[in-house]
């Protein structure tokens, strides 16, 4: 049983993945029409959600979403819903990991095949994908370790910049006063979805107390205002639209003189690299396991160790027919994803809640 | 089973090791700056010239070694292959540290360069933008007697990791251009390099643009005035008269901000208010100065400074351009839609007035009296 601190990481890294998910892009594409508004409403809405599905969570100990399902839910309801859920958590690593193969041909460099760069990632995290639930999240506590004073020295760095502009990101703050668009709060939530991991790691952790809520409130607007303020800062409030991945053209904007090299570029695409590749394992051994769950029976707990090694291929195809899309379609894709996603989460925490019902009536 | 999974991955992990494409260093040319004209003989094409190292052993004892190189097409792409047919090695734009755009490219049009410039992948955002008179190509073939590595003092200027002039613009990266070509309510402004002679080149004056080409070159005072409101801190000397004795004044600090008085529709003000600490420097009578002496020379000073700064500042709104981002204040400050902040902005900027409010305590006299 792993500490409840775990559950912080799971929200931490979640949080700080943003920047590869999209969400800066989809927030600055509203930037004149109620992001900031969203912002707002998305941070209580979050924790509300947090706090709603940890709590659910609580009331099944050390189980799963998929037995759960399987124990309370009838087979026609648990099995679709295990499927969708399955396939977001897929495409929530696939766009992570399509993005960064985009972003690493772009800014390391153009002249390697996209397709080698997909195979290295794609053996990365299919293999560790399969390592237990365990294992995953202490891993994971020391990559944060490791990466969390970059990515505060980046922060640090990028604000205290006198190139930085205060006027343009005051201009964006003096446009809060709009209604919230349904797509710009979708969007900012996720910057607080790190909670829903817990459908499979619950099995390990033990149960969430939430006396540090606030500390995560906080941290999730802080974070959402970074990733949305800063790039606006530097580029502008009209011109940064135009950069593709604004967070990546924002650390290009940047200069070290403490580092190896000039260019603060380098350490953050290196560190993100390590935190994609995490997030992507972590979403894809929560996929992973929600396919198992729906080929559980009650005889057979699991399946055989050789159906891993069908979903590896199941992933990887999907992955190399997905790669084929361009710039725009990825960038879509993303922004869909988001919304569609912000609709799973309310599904996830009302069929836990469904079956806690169903569980009560039947002790009853 | 597993051996064989173990001997696919291994396959799989050689196959990077064939497919970088990446060359060695003694491969490659690196572009340190390149410049952007009008060509002289066809007005429709771009003369694109760059300036790149050739990679030696020893950097300690290497004699320079510099490539320049100029080609002529419709496009900057097409003119970077053309040459590329011209020389052996690989040209690397990665190191490139300066874009300088012909004075006369500059004041027809700068958007086809700046779009390449930010376009293409392997262009830093970092790089120092400036125009270069009479062409880019003439300053780029400058060779400093200074300069130690190949075409580092251009950088070192600009940048004021070396030099420290007051009459250099403050660093004007690539994103800097384009984030002010795009905004509502902030215009680019470059610094402009002069070609003296064979080896020297002065960067004294600025040049203000709008949003596509070059309006109005600013001379070196106005320039310094420029730096005097722009930004904090200035190392600077200024002149100024007091009953035929000629006096000058470092800068040991400066501040410099501005508020906006909209409340009269008819006569927006805008009002700046600088202030600096200063020590004499210089006093051409040699007579000592005294305590009431030096309230008489700040009083002085403050007073010949703020009309330099007014008359600066109105030839700076004559030209309609914004340098120092007045319409992003206005528009940062106020809470309508951005269509709404845009028209205003757009009634109040030419009705506007300049004051400004100069307040200079000078403090000390220097080591003598």
């Amino acid at each position: 049983m792993a500490k409840d601190r775990y559950f912080y990481y799971l929200f931490l890294i979640n949080a700080l993945l943003n920047i590869v998910n999209f969400v800066p892009k989809g927030l600055i594409n509203g930037r004149f029409d109620g992001s900031m508004a969203s912002i707002m409403v998305a941070v209580p809405l979050g924790l509300l959600f947090t706090y709603l599905f940890g709590k659910v969570m609580g009331k099944f100990p050390s189980t799963g979403v998929p037995e759960i399902y399987n124990q309370y839910l009838p087979k026609p309801l648990s099995l679709p819903l295990l499927l969708m859920f399955a396939v977001l958590w897929f495409i929530a690593g696939l766009i992570t990991l399509l993005a960064f193969v985009e972003i690493t041909l772009r800014y390391i460099s153009m002249d390697v095949e996209p397709l080698t760069v997909l195979v290295l990632f794609l053996m990365v995290v299919c293999i560790s994908m399969r390592i237990n639930t365990e294992s995953i999240l202490y891993g994971l506590e020391v990559l944060l370790f490791l990466n969390f004073p970059i990515i505060g020295y980046i922060l640090f760095k990028s604000l205290l910049n006198p190139q930085f502009n205060w006027n343009a990101v005051l201009e964006i703050v003096t446009h809060s006063a709009h209604w919230p668009s349904f797509g710009g709060v979708a969007t900012a939530t996720f910057v607080f979805s790190g909670y829903a991991n817990l459908a499979i790691f619950n099995r390990v952790l033990k149960n969430v107390n939430f006396k540090l809520l606030w500390l995560l409130g906080i941290s999730g607007f802080l974070v959402l205002l970074t990733s949305f303020l800063i790039p606006i800062g530097y580029l502008g409030t009209i011109n940064v639209d135009r950069h593709v991945y604004p967070w990546f053209s924002t650390a290009d904007v940047l200069r070290t003189k403490n580092f190896v090299i000039e260019r603060v570029l380098f350490l953050f695409y290196f560190n993100y690299l390590m935190l994609s590749l995490a997030s992507t394992i972590l979403h894809w051994h929560i996929s992973l396991n929600m396919i198992k769950g729906m080929f559980a029976s009650k005889k057979r707990k699991k399946p055989k160790r050789s159906f891993d090694w069908w979903v590896i291929i199941l992933f990887s195809g999907f992955t190399f027919a997905a790669q084929t899309a361009n710039q725009f379609k990825l960038d879509q894709f993303g922004q869909l994803f988001l919304d569609v996603r912000f609709g799973g989460e309310g599904i996830l925490i009302l069929s836990v809640y469904l079956a806690y019902r169903r569980r009560k009536q039947r002790q009853a | 089973m597993k051996r064989w999974g173990v001997i696919i991955c291994t396959l799989l992990l050689l196959l990077p090791v064939q497919g970088c494409k990446f060359k060695d260093l003694d491969l490659k040319l690196f572009v340190v700056a390149m410049g952007v004209d009008l060509s002289e003989s066809d007005p429709d094409k771009l003369s694109v010239t760059i300036k790149a190292a050739v990679p030696m052993g020893d950097p300690k004892q290497a004699s320079e070694k510099v490539l320049i190189m100029t080609e002529k097409a419709n496009t900057i792409a097409e003119a970077v292959r053309l040459m590329k047919s011209r020389t052996d090695k690989e040209l690397d734009f990665g190191h490139c540290k300066a874009v300088i755009f012909g004075e006369s490219y500059a004041h027809k049009d700068i958007r086809q360069a700046t779009d390449w410039v930010l376009r293409r992948r392997d262009m830093q955002l970092l790089n120092y933008t400036a125009v270069g008179s009479p062409s880019a190509k003439e300053v780029l073939n400058v060779q400093p007697v200074t300069e130690r590595l190949p075409g580092n003092s251009l950088l070192q200027a600009l940048s004021m990791d070396g030099t420290e002039s007051p009459f250099i613009i403050s660093p004007q990266f690539t994103y800097n251009l384009e984030r002010k070509a795009e905004e509502i309510g902030e215009d680019p402004i470059m610094p402009l390099i002069e070609v003296k002679g064979e080896s020297e080149l002065n960067i004294s004056k600025g040049i203000l643009f709008n949003k596509k080409q070059a309006v109005m070159t600013l001379e070196p005072d106005e320039v310094r005035i420029y730096n005097i409101l722009e930004g904090r801190n200035l190392k600077t000397s200024l002149n100024f008269k007091l009953e035929g004795v000629k006096y000058a004044y470092t800068f040991l600090r400066s501040s410099s901000s501005y508020k906006m008085k909209l409340a009269d529709a008819s006569s927006p003000n805008l009002e700046y208010k600088i202030k600096i600490q200063a020590g004499i420097e210089e006093n051409s009578s040699g007579s000592p100065i005294d305590s009431a002496g030096l309230k008489e020379l700040s009083a002085a000073a403050e007073q010949q400074l703020g009309e330099q700064i007014e008359k600066v500042l109105n030839k700076i709104h004559k030209t309609g351009t914004d340098p120092l981002g007045w319409g992003l204040h206005y528009r940062s400050r106020h809470w309508n839609s951005l269509t709404a902040e845009k028209e205003a902005w757009e009634d109040i900027y030419p009705q506007l007035d300049f004051k400004a409010q100069v307040r200079i305590n000078i403090k000390y006299t220097g080591m003598i009296r």
